[in-house]
C-alpha cells in the first residue's frame, strides 16, 4: 500500500481526572487512528470532544466514534470499528476502550450484520508521566500500542489493538475475515477473534480465543546468525490461520523497546515492525503454565 | 510411497530377538531410502544383544532418494541397542540426523543433536506401523503399548503448496522415555532441539469437530523461526477421532492425504500446553 502511515501521540498515561485531561487523551487517538488512513463515518452521535465529560464512575463509557477501512474490498467485505472512550473497570479515572467490529452500521453508531465481541482494553497503572503511544494503518488495517514504555508498570498499563484483513497463501488481503487482536491489563494473556465477513455463516460467532495463536520455542531464541527470526501470529477459527502482519512475537533478549526490523513474512514481503516495550502478550496458550522464554511483541509500523 | 503395519517384538533378550526388531526396520527404510556405504555399519548377522542399560550395539545411516538429495543432502543414522530405562532387554533407538556423512558412520551438519528413544518395558508384542517415502519416512515402532513405543518422523521442509523445498529437515520424536522433541536441521545453521513439537490448540475446546468436518493442528518444529507443517504429522483432541480408524486430511494447500489415528493420548505433546491431552495421527499411505 502507498498510503499506509504511523503515528505516535504523547499523553500522560492512561490516567484522567479532568474533563480537559479525559478529552486531551481520546481526541488524541481519534486523530491518530485517521492519520494512518482510517475513515471516520458519519454516524450520528459520535463523541464530541470538546463537550464530553471525563467519566466519573468505572465501567462508564463516555462516548463513541466509528471508523471504517477504506480499501477495494470495502464494498463487498465492509468493516466498521466502533471504539468506546470511557473509564476502564480497574479504577475511576483509568483509560478504557471498548471496541467492536461489525460489518455494517445503522447510521447511529449500532454494528450491523456479523458482530464480534465487545472487547474491553484497559490500564490498570497510574502513571502521571507523558507517554507516546503508538499507531500504524492503512486503508485495510489498524494496530496500536498505546502507553507502553512505563518500565515501572511494563505488565498493567499498555493497551493494544488490532485488526486486519485475512490473507491467502501470497499474503493478500482476502474478504473471508477480519484477525481482531487485544491485550491490556484487564486482558493480561491477550485475546484473538477471527470474524468472518461478508454473509458467510460464522459457525463460531462470537468465537473469542483467550491467548494469541503462537507457539515460541521452550528455549534458546530467534538469533540465527546473520538473522535473527521472530514468531508468526495466527487467529484461530475451526483451524489455524495464516498468519497476521500487524504483530509478532519474539524472544525478550533479541530485540530492544525502540529498534525497528525488517522483518520477512511467509508471503516474501518484508514489512517494518517497531518495538514498542517490552509488552508481554504471553505468546498464546503455551505460556500459560510457564514460559522459559521472555516473549514480547513487534507491531507492524509503516 | 506406501503405508506399513508389521508385527514387531520389543525385546533385546536374546540375540535372535534383538537382531528381529531391527531387521523389520530394516527392511522397511530400504523400500524407499537408501542405505549408505558407511563403514562400520551394523551387521545383522552377526550382532549381539545388549547387556547393560544404554548400550548401543551398533548403527545404520540411511539417505533419503528423492530429487533434492544431490543439492540437499538428508541422511539419518539409527543406532541400536538397550534402552536407557530399567532393563537391558529394553530396546533404545538413537536417532540423528544431518546433511552429510564421513563415510565412517559420523554425520556432518547435524549440529550434534542425537536424541534416544526408550522403552520402558518389553516382549509385548506389538507393531511397527507408518508409512514411507523417497523423501519422508514415520514410523511408530513397537507401537501398541505406551510404554514401548517410539516415534520418528523425518521429512523434508515444505513450501505453500505442500511441495519439498531444500531448506531443511524437520524431525519429530517421541517415547515414554524421552518424552517428546523435535528439531530441525538446516544447512550451515546452528540449530538446537527443542522438548516439544510446535503446534498450539484452543485451550477453551475439548473437540474441534465442526459441521460435517473434524479439524486438526498441523504440527511444526523450530529452526530459522518456525518451520512449515509437517506432512506426516497431525495433533487432533483425542475424543474427535477414533484410534486405527483411517481417515482423510487436507492440509492448507489442498491436499489430502491418509492418516492413521494412534490414540494414546499425551498430556504433553506440545510445550506448557493447557489442554488437558492430545493425540496425534500419522501418515499412511
Amino acid at each position: 500500500m502507498n498510503n499506509m502511515a504511523t503515528a505516535t501521540t504523547s499523553t500522560s498515561t492512561a490516567y484522567f481526572t479532568t474533563d480537559a485531561g479525559f478529552r486531551t487523551m481520546g481526541s488524541a487517538i481519534g486523530t491518530a487512528i485517521t492519520s494512518v488512513n482510517l475513515i471516520k463515518t458519519s454516524d450520528t452521535g459520535q463523541i464530541n470532544w470538546t463537550t464530553v465529560l471525563h467519566p466519573t464512575t468505572q465501567s462508564t463509557v463516555s462516548g463513541y466514534e466509528v471508523y471504517r477501512f477504506n480499501d477495494y474490498l470495502q464494498s463487498t467485505s465492509p468493516v466498521y470499528i466502533k471504539i468506546e472512550y470511557g473509564c476502564g473497570s480497574y479504577a475511576v479515572g483509568y483509560m478504557g476502550l471498548w471496541i467492536t467490529v461489525g460489518t455494517g452500521t445503522d447510521g447511529a453508531g449500532n454494528l450491523t450484520g456479523n458482530i464480534s465481541q465487545r472487547v474491553a482494553i484497559a490500564s490498570s497503572a497510574i502513571d502521571t508521566n507523558t507517554r507516546t503511544s503508538y499507531f500504524s494503518g492503512d486503508v485495510n488495517r489498524l494496530c496500536f500500542v498505546l502507553w507502553p514504555q512505563n518500565p515501572a508498570n511494563m505488565s498493567s498499563q499498555w493497551l493494544v489493538f488490532g485488526i486486519e484483513r485475512s490473507h491467502n497463501a501470497s499474503g493478500v488481503d482476502t474478504g473471508t475475515a477480519a484477525h481482531i487482536f487485544w491485550s491490556s491489563a484487564t486482558s493480561p494473556f491477550g485475546s484473538c477473534q477471527y470474524l468472518l465477513l461478508g454473509t458467510t455463516t460464522n459457525f463460531i460467532t462470537p468465537y473469542v480465543s483467550q491467548g494469541w495463536y503462537c507457539s515460541i520455542p521452550p528455549s534458546g531464541g530467534g538469533s540465527l546468525s546473520p538473522n535473527l527470526y521472530s514468531y508468526p501470529i495466527k487467529s484461530y477459527n475451526m483451524y489455524e490461520t495464516l498468519p497476521i502482519f500487524n504483530f509478532v512475537h519474539f524472544a525478550g533478549t533479541d530485540f530492544a523497546t525502540g529498534s525497528t526490523f525488517s522483518i520477512t513474512g511467509y508471503d516474501s514481503v518484508s514489512r517494518t515492525y517497531y518495538v514498542p516495550g517490552m509488552v508481554n502478550t504471553n505468546a498464546g496458550y503455551f505460556a500459560f503454565t510457564g514460559a522459559p522464554l521472555t516473549t514480547a511483541l513487534l507491531m507492524r509500523y509503516e | 510411497m506406501s503405508a506399513f503395519s508389521i508385527s514387531i517384538n520389543s525385546d533385546c533378550s536374546t540375540d535372535a530377538n534383538f537382531r528381529a526388531w531391527i531387521t523389520v526396520i530394516t527392511n522397511i527404510m530400504a523400500t524407499a531410502w537408501v542405505q549408505t556405504s558407511d563403514t562400520g555399519q551394523i551387521n545383522l548377522l552377526t550382532v549381539t544383544h545388549p547387556l547393560s542399560i544404554g548400550n548401543v550395539q551398533g548403527y545404520q545411516i540411511w539417505r533419503m532418494n528423492d530429487s533434492l538429495q544431490s543439492t540437499t543432502p538428508c541422511y539419518l543414522k539409527l543406532e541400536y541397542g538397550a534402552s536407557t530405562s530399567s532393563s537391558a532387554t529394553y530396546p533404545g533407538i538413537w536417532v540423528s540426523v544431518g546433511t552429510g556423512t564421513d563415510g565412517a558412520g559420523n554425520l556432518t551438519g547435524s549440529n550434534g543433536i542425537r536424541i534416544g528413544l526408550s522403552s520402558s518395558a518389553g516382549n509385548t508384542g506389538g507393531t511397527i506401523k507408518g508409512s514411507i517415502d523417497i523423501n519422508r519416512v514415520c514410523m511408530y515402532v513397537f507401537y501398541g503399548n505406551v510404554n514401548t513405543q517410539m516415534l520418528i518422523c523425518v521429512e523434508r521442509t515444505h513450501n505453500t503448496s505442500g511441495s519439498d523445498t531444500s531448506t531443511g529437515i524437520m524431525c519429530f520424536l517421541n517415547s515414554y522415555v524421552s518424552n517428546t522433541t523435535s528439531f530441525s536441521c538446516i544447512p550451515s545453521v546452528v540449530t538446537t532441539s527443542q522438548a516439544a513439537w510446535n503446534f498450539a490448540m484452543p485451550a477453551s475446546l475439548t473437540s474441534n469437530a465442526w459441521g460435517t468436518n473434524i479439524y486438526t493442528f498441523p504440527i511444526r518444529t523450530w529452526g530459522q523461526g518456525e518451520t512449515s507443517p509437517s506432512n506426516q504429522l497431525f495433533v487432533h483432541y483425542p475424543s474427535d477421532i477414533t484410534a486405527l480408524n483411517l481417515i482423510p486430511i487436507t492440509t492448507w494447500e489442498g491436499t489430502t492425504r491418509t492418516f492413521l489415528p494412534v490414540g494414546s493420548p499425551y498430556a504433553a505433546l506440545g510445550y506448557g500446553t493447557t489442554v488437558a491431552q492430545q493425540a496425534f495421527a500419522i501418515r499412511y499411505e
